[in-house]
């Protein structure tokens, strides 16, 4: 027998290998199953893993929601909505049926205990025939207000409960935005999450930072060595980072009545983006690390000045107007909004963050639904230069010899890329200017199908790598910050509402924001 | 290609992709005009044209037949990994003579053929009459210089040598604009295996071996399956047995002695002596007096079965024996439908194999090439000076 020479623990025949980390099996329980989330988004998204062969070779899918349907059922449901909404997948037929046959179903009622024993049974049933033992994970595709009772319930029936160490992070909890709808209900929420599971087996899925741009903010700024020694009040004069809608409530209104922009958008989704663009550089890509210098960037925003809230919050609600030629109503039109609604769907701000990297550089942030475009951005301003040598005067007054400032511009969407804007002489025996875009489209440079948001998050979940899902302080965060201004909205009823008419860019007071400082936004 | 239609009977000509003579200069010039229409086209809000462009990729053939299916495979190159592609081929004919053409491959972005991404295609045909050493030379550095003309600045140059032959003078002229090469020296072995000793002089350059992609499956298979043990404990191989699905010339294929290489280059190994009996038998030790993964040495058994089910890899079944915690155990893998079927302590695992249409757009999609390629191709190819001697022998 051979003797024992040294123990080994790296696998040398691993070297060359892309690493591609591949999930351990599992079983995953999705609440709200029958719901447009499920059908849209996560069962594309999971087949779309299944075809690129990032799922173990065993895996098993619940359906659940309240609605009774037999598993047959709901397999011919999401097979049709495969056919509906994953329309870029092609499927072969053999693989279809292969990720169909994945799939299961068991009717919960929410708050009916009985019921959450028979999805036990389930999970167990599959446990013996997949050889597991708790490789759970439950996705909250359910309104935020039955998360309560799913977590409460899980726990009650043993589905739930603290995973025993760091290495062991099940079973897995994931839960869409809204995080609470204020800090109290937030903590509220953490609370109840805390109680059954362990942080590290919580992912509150935020898809912003699954977007392949939003990504990339990180390796621009931390793989380039040219943006970074810019990247400071030295050289960046403003930043704007815009999230602009052309679609109205779509029959959400009910929800957006409770909601509105600031807690839609604002709460997760901008101040994401604001951490990625603000942060410091982290030590390593290790998940905690990277959520830390994000969490810093909200511990060091200026409060804002809730006496001259008009200064730095501006709100605005639409009204009637037109979006790419054609009439559309007014929030209020709505259907399930309050004809009197004083629920805002623009918000600007404008934020400062208190540190020796960003000290008096604004961060005008916005978000709107009904506006002009539908465009998401994020863009570095950079100062101009600090001599003009190119005197407008000499050139007549074109327009073209007025130097713009150099801006860098991350496009989140519709269009992934990164553009550039540069001053260059134009062709000519005379010295005229123009600014031109250096354009970097990610659709155009690779041409490689880009995955979807979830895709990624769901992949990370599977994994065990939680850097892409908001962290419980980030989120207590971002409510303390913003509490204080949404409630003065709430109790002003008097404000002037609607403001702006749908296919405008939101109301004029927005633009005053940032005239005040001699900004304007740009133009989209 | 799905293309759109334009309005400018010029530019749909260059679209569509009809050749036009040009010499290098003129093609330079056809391609600044292109795109300048294209703009125009562009500012007349009639079809959006956008250059896509991340590399140059340069494909080298010795045979006139090849254009058609070389362009197809352009074609869905494109695709994924806009580039300049360069095809060049150069072949014996009855007379000298040197062409080149230029054209675009467009494909439509969006469902209402409003957009479309663009990348150029040149082509330089080289015939020449005389094969004599000096004349050999001549033509490279024709084919060179054309092409050293017509690469984009500031974008890597990656070559794919498509050639069934290789020839160190030819090549040599290329080596010094190209940043990466691309070859098969499993294509190249079954062509002449000398030809790839006359290779071994030019792994200075990063090189992606198409053989060691096509290996992937099998190697990731082996890799992943082993894991568990390098990690919990101690593992010592004992034996390896490879067999082959066709009878090649020799009593083993390429990819089997490559993907022996690969094994024993990793874990530091080196070749000993060849026991030849009914199958080959090549045996491994230790480089180092101390190896933690074989106790003495290693015998690794190659074998040739017919079996038309087996893909176009010519591997057809692995087995791996080795000792763990004292216990003898191994695992054994096969082809089965085109997937790679695991088998240890009767658990089956699957995983899929043949990307054989897709090895060259998934190498150009790879930013992380894989070293090891070129350590196990240094080995390969001692191991097979000394095999083809004792062969002749």
């Amino acid at each position: 027998m051979p003797s024992l020479i040294s123990k080994s623990s790296v696998n040398p025949l691993l070297e060359g290998l892309d690493l591609i980390k591949h999930p351990h099996p599992f079983i995953m329980v999705i609440f709200g199953a029958h719901g447009d989330l499920a059908k849209r988004k996560l069962i594309p998204a999971l087949l779309a893993l299944f075809m690129e062969n990032l799922l173990p070779q065993k895996f098993a899918i619940i359906g659940s929601s309240r609605t009774q349907l037999s598993s047959l059922e709901f397999q011919k449901l999401m097979r049709e909505a495969i056919e509906k909404f994953a329309t870029d997948l092609n499927p072969s037929p053999a693989e279809l049926t292969k990720f169909i046959s994945k799939l299961s179903y068991c009717p919960v009622n929410i708050d009916n205990n009985a019921d959450y024993l028979n999805l036990r049974k389930a999970i167990q049933d599959l446990e013996i025939t997949l050889n597991l033992k708790n490789q759970n994970v439950f996705y909250l595709s359910t309104p935020p207000s039955l998360y309560s009772p799913i977590i409460k319930n899980l726990n009650d029936v043993g589905l739930g409960g603290k995973a025993s160490s760091d290495a062991n992070i099940w079973p897995k909890i994931v839960v869409e935005k809204p995080f609470g709808r204020d800090l109290q209900t937030c903590k509220e929420l953490d609370n109840q999450l805390h109680d059954v599971f362990n942080e590290n087996q919580i992912y509150r899925i935020d898809h912003y930072l699954g977007k392949e741009t939003v990504q990339n903010i990180m390796v621009l700024r931390f793989a380039n060595a040219i943006f970074e020694p810019l990247w400071n009040y030295q050289h960046i004069n403003n930043i704007q980072i815009t999230n602009a809608e052309t679609l109205g409530v779509e029959g959400r209104g009910v929800y957006y009545e409770e909601a509105g922009a600031m807690r839609d958008m604002v709460q997760n989704h901008m101040f994401q983006l604001l951490g990625m663009v603000a942060m410091e550089a982290p030590g390593s890509l290790d998940s905690e690390a990277i959520r830390d210098e994000k969490a810093k960037v909200l511990r060091a925003l200026r409060p804002l000045d809730l006496n001259n809230l008009e200064q730095c919050a501006i709100s605005g609600q639409y009204g009637a107007g037109y979006i790419s030629g054609a009439s559309v109503v007014g929030y209020r039109e709505e259907s399930g909004v309050d004809q009197n609604s004083q629920t805002e769907t623009f918000v600007a701000l404008k934020l400062y963050i208190d540190n020796w990297r960003w000290a008096n550089v604004p961060f005008y942030v916005r978000s709107g639904k009904r506006l002009g475009k539908g465009i998401t951005e994020i863009a570095i301003e950079f100062n101009r230069v600090p001599h003009r040598i190119f005197n407008d005067e000499n050139y007549f007054g074109f327009n073209d010899s007025i130097l713009a400032a150099n801006t860098l511009v991350i496009q989140i969407q519709p269009d992934e890329g990164i553009s550039l804007k540069l001053m260059v002489k134009q062709p000519g025996t005379t010295t005229h200017l123009k600014a031109l875009n250096m354009d970097f489209k990610y659709g155009q440079a690779f041409g490689t199908r880009t995955p979807s948001a979830y895709e990624r998050l769901i992949l990370d979940c599977l994994l065990g790598d939680s850097t892409l899902f908001s962290r419980s302080d980030f989120v207590n965060l971002s409510w303390a910050f913003l509490d204080p201004v949404i409630n003065l909205w709430h109790t002003n009823t008097q404000k002037n509402f609607p403001n702006y008419e749908a296919g405008s860019w939101g109301p004029e007071s927005s633009n005053q924001l940032l005239a005040n400082q001699g900004h304007s936004w740009r133009k989209l | 290609m799905k293309m759109a239609k334009t309005t400018n009977p010029q530019i749909n000509e260059f679209l569509h992709g009809k050749f036009l003579k040009f010499d290098i200069q003129a093609i330079n010039q056809e391609l600044r005009q292109f795109w300048i229409e294209a703009q125009d086209n562009n500012n007349n809000n009639q079809l959006s044209t956008t250059r896509a462009c991340s590399n140059n990729l340069i494909i080298l053939s010795d045979d006139f037949k090849n254009e058609d299916n070389l362009a197809d495979l352009i074609d869905n190159i494109m695709l994924y990994s806009p580039c300049r592609a360069i095809l060049a081929i150069c072949a014996p004919a009855c007379d000298d003579s040197f062409e080149a053409y230029a054209s675009a491959r467009c494909h439509v972005t969006d469902s209402n053929h409003k957009k479309q991404v663009c990348s150029e295609q040149i082509t330089l045909k080289q015939a020449y009459s005389n094969a004599s050493a000096q004349n050999f030379l001549k033509h490279s550095l024709e084919m060179a210089s054309a092409i050293a003309s017509l690469i984009l600045q500031d974008l890597p140059v990656i070559m794919w040598w498509h050639s069934n032959t290789f020839s160190q003078q030819y090549f040599q002229p290329f080596g010094y604009f190209i940043d990466t090469l691309i070859i098969d020296t499993a294509k190249i072995f079954n062509s002449s295996a000398e030809n790839l000793y006359e290779f071994k002089d030019c792994l200075k350059l990063p090189v992606i071996d198409l053989t060691a992609t096509r290996l992937l499956p099998w190697r990731k298979s082996i890799a992943y399956s082993l894991d568990a043990f390098f990690k919990s404990d101690s593992i010592k191989f004992t034996s390896v047995r490879i067999i082959n699905n066709k009878p090649a010339k020799f009593n083993y294929s390429y990819e089997a002695l490559y993907l022996a290489t690969w094994f024993t280059t990793l874990l530091n190994l080196k070749f000993v002596r060849k026991i030849e009996a009914t199958d080959l038998c090549l045996i491994f030790d230790r480089i180092e007096p101390v190896n933690q993964y074989i106790n003495h040495e290693l015998p690794i058994y190659f074998s040739c079965v017919p079996n038309p089910k087996a893909c176009d890899n010519n591997i057809v079944k692995i087995s791996i024996f080795f000792e763990h915690n004292n216990d003898e155990k191994n695992i054994e893998y096969e082809v089965s439908n085109n997937e790679i079927k695991t088998t240890f302590a009767n658990e089956q695992s699957l995983s899929k194999i043949c990307l054989n249409n897709n090895l060259i757009i998934q190498e150009l999609l790879n930013s992380n090439h894989d070293h090891t390629c070129l350590k196990t191709l240094n080995q390969v190819i001692d191991l097979l000076k000394v095999l083809m001697e004792s062969h002749n022998a």
